[in-house]
């Protein structure tokens, strides 16, 4: 269970990063949709999604941890 | 990294999209249908480009508590109504202009420019004319193939039938795709996810 304050850091670190970001890890994750869905949603190819979701994951981790995060992903 | 996969996936279950097909309906009700959904797999899929975008640009709010979020989404409190797609304020699928028409559409209260020519959309052409501060993406619209053009005014070269090259001015963001012979575009969203799900209810 992730507690108040972290979910507020996450918010705030998904808010720091650019839209295409923002919009692949929402598909993936905050909605739960497959990659090859992503895909169809965004208009992209299946390779664009993968490669997009694992920038993604790493600029908001980045985010995470110049924001001070106490949890960041292991 | 799994632990913020779990992370966001928490966060999906704090802004209740973790059921996208209701939560879809819940904001499908509130945007009193800016876009229209269609019945199966592919309405299901417009259904959630929608919530992903609210999703998006709640995320840039940054709201501190699951109720703000929801109130942000415009989700709490909601009547969720399961009516027929075809009805209500949800509009039905228009009609694209013919060959060297257009006509403006009104979506959420946004006017849209939707026009057709006779050409064939050349890629490698669109990507030499554009500039830095114009981003070209390539999509697919209802199966067929189109580019997604943001960013700075920008022109948009394309073939006539006769195999001439022909060029078109466009101040703001364009969608545009080929069906056959005839080349689409629609002006007037910001974001990519609006713009194909609305290109997508074209006949």
């Amino acid at each position: 269970m992730v507690d108040r304050m972290e979910r507020a850091a996450l918010t705030s670190a998904l808010g720091r990063l650019g839209m295409r970001d923002r919009e692949v890890l929402a598909c993936r994750f905050v909605t739960g949709l497959s990659e090859a869905d992503t895909a169809e949603v965004l208009g992209v190819a299946l390779g664009t999604v993968k490669s997009r979701t694992s920038r993604a994951l790493g600029r908001l981790e980045a985010e995470l941890k110049r924001a001070g995060s106490t949890r960041v992903g292991s | 990294m799994s632990d913020l996969v779990a992370r966001l996936a928490d966060l999906g279950n704090a802004l209740d999209v973790g059921d996208s097909e209701v939560a879809a309906g819940a904001v499908m009700a509130r945007l009193d249908g800016s876009v229209a959904p269609r019945g199966g797999r592919r309405g299901w899929l417009l259904k959630v480009a929608v919530v992903v975008v609210v999703v998006v640009c709640a995320l840039v709010a940054v709201p501190r508590s699951r109720e703000a979020l929801a109130d942000w989404l415009g989700l709490r409190g909601v009547r969720i109504e399961r009516r027929d797609e075809r009805t209500g304020g949800i509009p039905a699928p228009f009609a694209l202009p013919g060959p060297g028409q257009s006509r403006m559409v009104t979506v959420d209260g946004k006017q849209i420019l939707v026009s057709s020519i006779a050409g064939v959309l050349d890629d490698g052409l669109v990507r030499k004319i554009v500039g830095p501060g114009t981003g070209v993406q390539q999509v697919t619209v209802g199966g067929s193939p189109g580019l997604w053009i943001d960013g700075e005014p920008h022109d948009v070269l394309y073939r006539l039938p006769d195999g001439d090259v022909t060029v078109a001015r466009t101040a703001g963001n364009t969608l545009l795709w080929q069906t056959g012979e005839v080349l689409h575009r629609v002006e007037g969203f910001d974001d990519l996810a609006p713009a194909v799900a609305f290109a997508a209810l074209g006949t």
